[in-house]
């Protein structure tokens, strides 16, 4: 009688420990699927907003392509331009004049358009200031002469106007 | 809390850059530039510019342009002497000693013009994420002192940051091309900016980095490169032309421009052109510079600015008492790296190719958003994922392999595709799973075949096979058929699909590549045949249905072409033969279709006629 309720104390025991075993298994199973669960919802978050960006950013690198082959067009303008200043033939001159206004209603056409600068107080954002020009012409502080044109892309600076400002005569002059 | 970013706050330009999915991304300013100019400038008004606009009105305004200001920051006034000098604004003793700028009637410390860059950067990079950045990781050159480091983490703290860590260029780089899970090896960083020089020796082990020695020039850069080629220009054109350009600030611009657009130009090609026409007017005329570069006489105009980099780099070498041939690593900085013969001076002084796959202008800003992601914990959640070495598909009409996923996919994954039959009645479908580049099967790795039978009679093209490749993190490809229709489904598991030798996948890689336009040739020809045999079935269809109303000759001149291309089709007759009959098919399969729909139109006429009692006269009324 003795030795079977031995064995069956004994057996209980076992089952006790196997059920506190079990338990703790549960236990650290439903931690780890919390964990998972937890990083899988944060992985896919990640994915959305990465998926969002890309979709802004498809926008921006398109315009940055665009904003890039325009910036390197523009330089022609620049070279007709000082063309036009320094020929001597008329014809010549007048030839080149219509050429370079085919080539900028090309351009406007992209939305790149002319910074108007002259007269108007200086402004860094859309101007490089390479040095002063003494004259009366305009108020100091304004846009005396314009060394090379800006231009923007619709609201975009592409290239910054090259610009002398005005400065009043000092003693020192 | 919010974003954590890395800053390189660079004598010249300065970058930012983020951990965005485990990898670092550089951010964009709000001007849409990957740098920013590290310049502070301040207006009559007292407004304050931050950057390219400051820069930009600095030959207007040079008392109170503050550029360079690294290097003043941490120091004290007595040890600025040299830089005082090489500066147009005001630079004075403060208290105890410190370095004061003098703008007007203020005066600012070095750290905070810093703290105005940084909190340029760091502003752009919150618009840009559309979240704060509350935290950041801020590189220093590996030479600088503790005062020197203290004081920029003052800057961050007056720019509203949680300076996580200062951290050294040197080290930020090698973060950035993954060097710190290296063991014992020792590296050279060899740094040449716009401005700056900076050579530094490192010795990495168990992820931490230690400085064995640093060297430099603080005055050797870019902008050396570009005034050796305007000097040589203009002195070109005086010698041609007897005017010296550098008198002209209009031809110098665009002379300066031309000069940096050319020394980019050479670092990929061997001989530029640099024209600017008009760029001035004599006596005689309009005058116009035209001229070519080598790259080998842009080589020998800046050989003495490369060979200032050679005694820094010994130095260094003897400063850590180690060889050039115990290098193990060495990794190019900053955008004059660019130039072929620095490149290649590093190559023949250190005997190591180096490493440049990451931007160099960019490489310390990703190596400090590494590390602020290290530090604030966003790098825990990264998990290494595998991806697919070669492409996986199936064989379909005429032994091509159709790919299902690409090779270098990122896996887990899973894509389906939905094919059909090629017969009429076909009752099954053979799914053999290959794996490979090449485009016909045979040339590519069988890993398995199955059947998938039981499909109902219909007409080919009708059924809808969907075949899913699916593959789990362990890289077992499980691969299975399901019809539609009747939703019979079998499936095969492969494993080992991703363990391949990665001699066997370069093998087949490199094989696909060399039998590139030879498989792209054959796969036209087979996908050519395939779409013959379709318009063959296609007609044959059409004409059953037209029946008696296609008139009899043009019945038979289709039909004598379709025995033509069936036959050169089951003869594997060549390809210009099936092409020239398949084209005459087209033609005779457009007459077709214009009896079909006569057919058609004169049908519902007689049906208009025909069922009067449906339409109903309305009333109206003449006005």
């Amino acid at each position: 009688m003795e030795e079977n309720q031995n064995s069956t104390d004994n057996k209980q025991e076992t089952e006790s420990v196997q059920l506190l075993n079990l338990r703790a298994e549960i236990d650290d199973l439903q931690k780890q699927l919390s964990e998972e669960t937890n990083r899988h919802l944060r992985t896919r978050a990640d994915f959305e907003n990465y998926r969002k960006r890309i979709e802004r950013e498809d926008e921006a690198r398109r315009l940055s392509v665009k904003k890039e082959i325009l910036t390197d067009l523009i330089s022609f303008l620049d070279y007709f331009d000082q063309a036009r200043k320094q020929l001597q033939d008329e014809s010549a001159a007048k030839g080149l004049e219509i050429i370079a206004r085919q080539f900028s209603e090309l351009l406007q056409k992209h939305g790149v358009r002319p910074i108007k600068c002259l007269g108007l107080p200086y402004d860094p954002e859309a101007q490089e200031g390479v040095g002063f020009l003494v004259t009366d012409q305009c108020e100091e502080g304004c846009v005396a002469e314009e060394i090379c044109c800006g231009y923007m892309l619709n609201d975009i600076l592409l290239k910054p106007a090259r610009v002398l400002v005005a400065r009043r005569k000092e003693e020192n002059d | 809390m919010g974003k954590a970013v890395g800053i390189d706050l660079g004598t010249t330009f300065s970058a930012v850059a983020v951990i965005e999915g485990g990898k670092p991304e550089v951010i964009t300013n709000a001007e849409g530039s990957r740098t920013t100019p590290s310049v502070v400038a301040f207006k009559e008004s007292g407004e304050r510019l931050v950057g390219q606009v400051a820069k930009r009105q600095s030959a207007l305004n040079p008392e109170k342009t503050l550029f360079s200001v690294k290097r003043f920051i941490g120091r004290q006034f007595n040890e600025v002497e040299t830089e005082r000098k090489l500066v147009p604004y005001n630079v004075e003793a403060g208290p105890n000693n410190a370095v004061r700028f003098v703008v007007g009637d203020k005066k600012y410390a070095p750290e905070e013009i810093s703290a105005l860059v940084l909190k340029k950067l760091v502003e752009d990079a919150a618009k840009y994420l559309g979240e704060k950045v509350t935290d950041a990781v801020i590189t220093v050159p590996a030479y600088f002192n503790d005062a020197q480091r203290q004081a920029t983490k003052d800057a961050g703290k007056i720019a509203g940051l949680n300076v996580l860590r200062i951290i050294n260029e040197p080290t930020a780089a090698s973060l950035a091309y993954g060097l710190d899970k290296k063991t014992n090896e020792t590296i050279l960083v060899f740094d040449l900016g716009g401005g700056t020089f900076d050579v530094s020796i490192l010795e990495v082990g168990d992820g931490v980095f230690e400085v064995k020695s640093t060297n430099g020039d603080t005055h050797l850069g870019g902008d050396n490169f570009d005034k050796a080629l305007v000097d040589w220009l203009a002195e070109e054109f005086k010698k041609d032309q007897g005017i010296d350009l550098r008198q002209d600030k209009q031809a110098l611009q665009r002379l300066i421009e031309a000069a940096e657009k050319a020394k980019v130009e050479l670092s990929s090609t061997t001989e530029t052109a640099i024209s600017i026409p008009f760029i001035t007017a004599g006596v005689d005329g309009p005058k116009h510079l035209d001229t070519k570069l080598t790259r080998a006489k842009f080589d020998d105009l800046t050989h003495s600015l490369i060979e200032r980099c050679r005694g820094p780099v010994k130095a260094a070498l003897a400063d850590a008492k180690i060889s050039e041939k115990e290098i193990d690593e060495v990794i190019l900085v900053g955008g004059s790296t660019r130039i072929p013969a620095v490149q290649k001076l590093v190559r023949e002084m250190i005997g190591k190719e180096p490493n440049q796959s990451v931007n160099p202008d960019e490489v310390v800003a990703l190596g400090a958003a590494i590390q602020a992601g290290v530090l604030a914990g966003e790098m825990e959640d990264v998990v290494l994922l595998d991806v697919t070495p070669l492409s996986l598909g199936v064989e379909t009409l005429g032994g091509v392999m159709t790919k299902i996923i690409e090779r270098n996919t990122t896996i887990p994954t899973r894509h389906s595709e939905v094919f059909s039959t090629a017969e009429d009645n076909q009752p099954a479908v053979d799914i053999h799973v290959l794996q490979g580049e090449r485009e016909l099967a045979k040339d590519n790795r069988s890993l398995g075949q199955f059947k998938l039978e039981g499909i109902a009679p219909a007409p080919r093209g009708l059924p809808q096979i969907e075949v899913s490749f699916d593959i789990d993190a362990n890289g077992i490809l499980k691969v299975s058929a399901k019809d539609k229709g009747t939703g019979k489904e079998q499936a095969i598991t492969i494993s080992g699909s991703t363990n391949l030798d990665q001699s066997e996948i370069e093998r087949m890689v490199s094989e696909a590549k060399q039998h590139g336009e030879e498989d792209k040739q054959r796969r036209k020809e087979i996908d050519e045949r395939n779409e013959a045999d379709s318009l063959v079935y296609q007609v044959e269809r059409q004409i059953g249905e037209l029946g008696s109303s296609l008139p009899v000759h043009e019945k038979g001149r289709i039909e004598q072409i379709l025995t033509d291309l069936k036959t050169a089709l089951k003869e594997n007759a060549p390809i210009e033969k099936i092409r020239n009959l398949k084209s005459d098919l087209e033609q005779a399969a457009h007459n077709l279709s214009e009896a079909a729909y006569q057919k058609t139109k004169t049908g519902s006429e007689t049906g208009t006629t025909g069922s009067g009692d449906d339409v109903v006269d309305a009333e109206y009324e003449e006005q």
